[in-house]
């Protein structure tokens, strides 16, 4: 479902960012994508998402190559950010009625996902208020619910646990997995090594832009702990 | 070793500079250059409009006048400034990391109220210090005059400040009752604004009528006004009363606005929430909702709104004021050899350039990208056209000025009797050019954009793209006006001049948008 083929991102400057990286997410697969801070991964999805232009390679969604098809790519994804900026002047229903209208989802679905996710998430009682008056949880809530909105084939989540609380967080993990079990697909970026080892099917570790490992979670964490495995290879001694 | 106070002081300008130069360090220069040069021309210009009108008023013999324009100069400016500031409700971003740092609370308030002097201050010292050197020198007044006016120079800056306090205060409490906050601050400072001017244009018409009066009705003006005749004789004569008055003007709202501030600073601002539980689920096209979305965020923004709909709604006034008094009522104000020469012709054009003036001042579309701000992510991660997102920008500006002008056009056309050809080359004109000025202010807002913003006063009033909007339709609304009148005039009328308009501005807004359509939709798509 994703493909991404020996991309290359370098930023003005000269840094770069990304090398000569591939990967492949299939049907069904919930992907974890680790690495320290400043390794390439919101480059990585920014670039998948295309949110960010890079000079070398290719990413297909779906088939679709994201640079020469990029509104098909999109009609099949849901992204959400590391830290979403929502349009504040707007009330939380109204932000979740914007997104179904662009892509065009029905009175009926809306009320459904919407109605269904809000109460998964707690956020049912909040979506009357402005989104100024939002916690920093309640924001990436309310971003979760619209990823949902559209009924998307593939998730594509830069850091998702960040600012839920206990409670949002176990709902998102079951929510994710159950997506995953409808033979769509997600690809995630985290910090949190633990949610990455209970839940991902695969599992790839970034380094300085280039990947350093890449496989099932067995595969690559071996007999060890994922923690145990990433300090390892990421260690520059 | 430098104070806790100066170092927050000077860490205020920092932000300040650092706000103005923004983050790409090539165009910094740029930037840096063009904003100081438009700096200089303004206080050159505020310079030298005090000498020429003490100058004047010298020789018409009342150069006491002067003093009493420079106040109410420097009040309208002050007054505006402090409108324009509480539109964002003033919050110190910063307030949490300064209170949490071993800095006495006053040290901190302080720095900020001083800071916010030192920006205000060269304003005012451009408008009414240089007024009272004028006089000072040009009416050979006595230094203790000169005294008087400086110290009222370095105290009027409370004016704006006060201003600010006092109505961000108010602001604070709107946003945590109404759900619509922008829309009623927008309307609230509207209002206060109006009221402004209204009284401005008062004293301003008043001074218009000088020449008729003797030199005891002349400085009779002066004490039109309480306020304005404190804060003049303050400086003139500074005997007690005026001395008292006028620092009770200035103090008392200053001590009661730096006590709500104090009082207020670091306070965790409460926003409205609402009570209802009832969602409503409304289906639209994606364009639709494209430009309820820049409606709602167009209306959230009050800063935005009294830049941009100020045009709208004093054309709205303008024209209820022209239908109510007549063209003949109006005619009779100008002077017998300026109507000697003005033709029907004359005044369809002089009609026209106004409406084309409020179609070039409203520019919904020179700072709309840039407001995006961090929120760009939500336009470009989903599947959405960029002539989509182009549409909803420039929809929003043409409908903000055309049925405005529109309807004007029509009734003022009516009034006038004028033939239906040239109540429609009157109204086409500024439409076209309102066409053209949403292209080329979305244009210029793709070439200059500004993402890294705190304060959307940064983007809506003092940003590249909107300078180089203002100063690109300007000239280019200018041209026929040019062409007509230098080449074309002796073999057509005003339909003639409608004409070349309407060529020239349909050739601009076609290219202006083909722009859109190709290289445009390029350097949008590379935004991030």
């Amino acid at each position: 479902m994703i493909v991404i083929e020996n991309i290359t991102k370098t930023y003005t400057g000269g840094k770069v960012a990304v090398r000569n990286l591939s990967l492949t997410v299939e049907k069904g697969d919930l992907f974890g994508f680790i690495g320290q801070n400043g390794a390439g991964k919101t480059t990585t999805i920014k670039a998948a998402v295309g949110l960010l232009p890079f000079e070398a390679g290719e990413i297909l969604i779906d088939g679709h190559s994201i640079r020469q098809d990029p509104i098909a790519c999109k009609k099949l994804i849901a992204y959400l950010p590391d830290n979403p900026d929502l349009y504040e002047a707007l009330s939380g229903i109204q932000y979740l009625n914007f997104i179904a209208d662009i892509f065009r989802v029905s009175k009926a679905d809306r009320t459904e996902r919407i109605g269904k996710y809000a109460e998964r998430l707690e956020l049912s009682t909040d979506l009357n208020s402005p989104i100024s008056s939002y916690s920093h949880g309640m924001k990436q809530k309310l971003a979760i619910i619209s990823a949902f909105v559209h009924d998307p084939q593939i998730l594509i989540l830069d850091e998702p646990f960040v600012g839920l609380d206990p409670k949002a967080a176990f709902a998102l993990k079951t929510i994710m997995k159950e997506f995953c079990e409808q033979g769509k697909s997600i690809f995630f970026s985290t910090h949190v090594l633990e949610v990455a080892e209970k839940i991902c099917t695969k599992i790839a570790i970034i380094k300085n832009g280039e990947l350093i490992a890449c496989g099932s979670t067995d595969e690559v964490r071996g007999k060890q702990s994922l923690e145990e495995v990433f300090l390892e290879l990421t260690d520059d001694e | 070793m430098m104070s806790n106070f100066f170092i927050l002081v000077k860490n205020n300008c920092l932000v300040f500079i650092g706000s103005l130069k923004g983050r790409k360090s090539g165009k910094t220069i740029t930037a840096a250059a063009i904003m100081g040069l438009v700096f200089l021309m303004i206080g050159f210009s505020f310079v030298t409009s005090a000498v020429g009108q003490t100058s004047a008023l010298n020789d018409a013999g009342v150069p006491e006048l002067s003093i009493y324009m420079g106040v109410t100069n420097a009040l309208t400016l002050g007054i505006l400034f402090g409108l324009m500031r509480s539109a964002n409700a003033p919050v110190s971003r910063d307030a949490e990391l300064l209170l949490s740092m071993p800095l006495r609370r006053v040290t901190i308030v302080c720095s900020k109220i001083v800071s916010q002097y030192v920006f205000d201050a060269p304003l005012m010292i451009a408008i009414f210090g240089s007024t009272v050197v004028a006089y000072y020198v040009i009416a050979n007044a006595d230094p203790g005059l000169l005294l008087r006016g400086l110290i009222l120079t370095l105290l009027l800056p409370m004016i704006p400040i006060a201003l600010s306090y006092l109505l961000g205060a108010v602001v604070a409490v709107l946003q945590r009752k109404f759900k619509m906050t922008g829309i009623v601050t927008t309307a609230m400072l509207m209002v206060l604004l109006m009221g402004y001017m209204f009284m401005n244009f008062r004293s301003s018409s008043i001074l218009a009528s000088i020449e008729g009066l003797g030199k005891s009705d002349a400085l009779g003006i002066i004490e039109k006004f309480a306020p304005l005749s404190w804060l003049t004789h303050f400086v003139l004569d500074g005997s007690l009363v005026p001395v008292i008055c006028s620092l009770s003007i200035l103090v008392l709202p200053f001590a009661a606005g730096v006590l709500l501030f104090s009082v207020n600073f670091g306070k965790q601002r409460d926003t409205y929430k609402s009570g209802k539980k009832s969602l409503l689920f409304a289906s639209r096209s994606p364009r639709a909702a494209l430009l309820d979305k820049e409606v709602k965020r167009y209306l959230a923004c009050s800063i935005y709104v009294f830049n941009t709909a100020f045009g709208p709604m004093l054309l709205l006034v303008g024209t209820v004021v022209f239908l109510v008094m007549g063209p003949d009522a109006i005619l009779r104000n100008f002077p017998p050899e300026v109507l000697a020469v003005l033709t029907n012709d004359l005044i369809y054009a002089l009609l026209t350039g106004i409406l084309c003036f409020f179609a070039v001042m409203t520019a919904t579309t020179a700072s709309s990208i840039s407001l995006e701000g961090k929120q760009l992510w939500i336009l470009k991660a989903h599947p959405i056209r960029t002539a989509d997102i182009f549409w909803a920008k420039y929809m929003l500006n043409i409908l903000l000025i055309v049925p405005v002008s529109v309807l004007a056009t029509i009734l003022i056309g009516i009034r006038m009797r004028m033939s239906l050809p040239a109540i429609i080359g009157m109204t086409a004109v500024p439409v076209i050019l309102s066409l053209y000025t949403a292209f080329m202010g979305l244009i210029m807002n793709l070439l200059f954009p500004r993402f890294d913003w705190t304060s959307e006063t940064a983007v809506v009033k003092q940003s590249m793209s909107v300078m180089m909007s203002l100063l690109v339709c300007t000239g280019s609304a200018v041209i026929p006006f040019v062409v007509f009148y230098t080449v074309l005039r002796q073999s057509f009328g005003f339909l003639g001049l409608c004409a070349v308009s309407i060529i020239i501005f349909g050739l601009l807004t076609a290219g202006s948008f083909l722009f859109l359509k190709t290289k445009g939709k390029r350097i949008f798509e590379s935004l991030y």
